[in-house]
């Protein structure tokens, strides 16, 4: 998925993208349960219903439509997040593609979400912005802002909010993850030597901190001369 | 005994199910979907059993369990987690959880284990009641430092 430089690095001997695919795993399959977990509910619910019926209670139909709309959401749900699950797999079928990179944010902040609600931290993705295409690695891109997000999850105090911005420059386009805590450039060296570095070579990627140093930048360029 | 139950789940349609079920069988139920609901609901009711999510979006389970402990240490909690934090409800036993249980969980291992962590608290305050009574009789000024 990720190319034979990507395999060198990662974290505690891991292969970083093969922790993304862990990690995102783990996130489907906790939404998954909690769909199951809701529909076991459910059905037992429908159970109780019948075993009033069956003691000569009649069946009430404002319970049972409840029931059945629970069941429907539950069920949209699930489609939501097995299409999610779809779209995340298949970024890995080729290694340039063009991307939409609000898309993509949309995607990976949806994986994102439950890491970020264990943190108590919020985040808030562009509406209705420009699209922004470039030509890149879909999987390693992905695998960058997953890392980004981390770092930036790391560097904002419980109860904060991360602000996304993606914007289009001269040599592709950027990346803005605002709203952090005050961040040096030591703290981004260290970050990018925690298996980062080769990440960005790869996307042909940089990082650097916003002016007021409470945010980072991912700067990441078109790769169509490769 | 029907006891008064308290669930605190962020994912509503579940904790909306599971208080119907529990309503049918005549326990007292009330919901909240986050750690410092539970916490306001928990100062202001005197609830025999709590089934606490491990992942809430404010406050993390065992945070709020000790919290909880804290104002109520009496009330029963069972600890409800997802397959990756069962872990995390262990802690929670060591923080003096009840039981936890694993998400899709057994209805009747469910209800089995409300009805026990009930018991368990009215045998607690019992025990309380009577040692208060026994204190009363033996030394009558003592109910003047209540």
């Amino acid at each position: 998925l990720a190319g034979d430089k990507g395999k060198k690095e990662g974290r505690g001997g891991w292969d970083g993208s093969v922790e993304l695919f862990c990690k995102v795993s783990a996130v489907i399959s906790h939404e998954f349960n909690n769909v199951l977990a809701t529909m076991h509910e459910d059905v037992g619910l429908l159970h109780d219903y019948l075993a009033m019926a069956a003691k000569g209670r009649e069946l009430d139909p404002d319970r049972l439509a409840k029931v059945a709309g629970r069941m429907g959401a539950q069920v949209e749900k699930g489609q939501e997040i097995m299409a999610a699950m779809n779209r995340f797999a298949h970024s890995g079928d080729e290694a340039l593609a063009e991307i939409e990179l609000n898309d993509t944010l949309r995607l990976i902040g949806y994986f994102f979400r439950r890491p970020a609600m264990a943190k108590g931290i919020g985040f808030e993705l562009p509406i209705g912005g420009l699209e922004v295409k470039i030509l890149t690695n879909p999987f390693r891109m992905e695998e960058l802002i997953w890392r980004c997000l981390e770092f930036a999850a790391n560097h904002i105090s419980r109860g904060g909010c991360l602000v996304m911005e993606i914007k289009e420059n001269g040599r592709g386009a950027q990346l803005e993850i605002g709203g952090l805590g005050l961040c040096t450039e030591d703290h981004l060296t260290a970050f990018e030597e925690s298996g980062v570095s080769l990440l960005l070579s790869d996307l042909d990627a940089r990082l650097k901190l916003t002016e007021d140093e409470q945010g980072i930048i991912i700067d990441v360029a078109n790769q169509q001369g490769l | 005994m029907k006891w008064q139950v308290l669930i605190v789940d962020d994912e509503e349609q579940f904790a909306e199910s599971l208080a119907e079920r529990l309503t049918i069988r005549d326990y007292y139920v009330s919901v909240v979907f986050t750690g410092q609901g539970a916490l306001d609901a928990v100062s202001q009711t005197n609830f025999d059993v709590v089934i606490l999510d491990v992942q809430l979006p404010d406050l993390n389970g065992i945070e709020v369990l000790k919290k909880l402990k804290d104002i109520k240490p009496l009330t029963e909690v069972v600890m409800l987690s997802g397959h990756a934090q069962v872990e995390n409800a262990i802690e929670g036993m060591k923080a003096g959880a009840f039981d936890f249980l694993v998400k899709p969980a057994d209805s009747d291992d469910l209800f089995d284990k409300i009805e026990k962590a009930g018991e368990r608290k009215a045998q607690q305050e019992e025990r309380i009641r009577a040692a208060k009574v026994s204190d009363y009789v033996s030394s009558p000024r003592s109910a003047l430092n209540d």
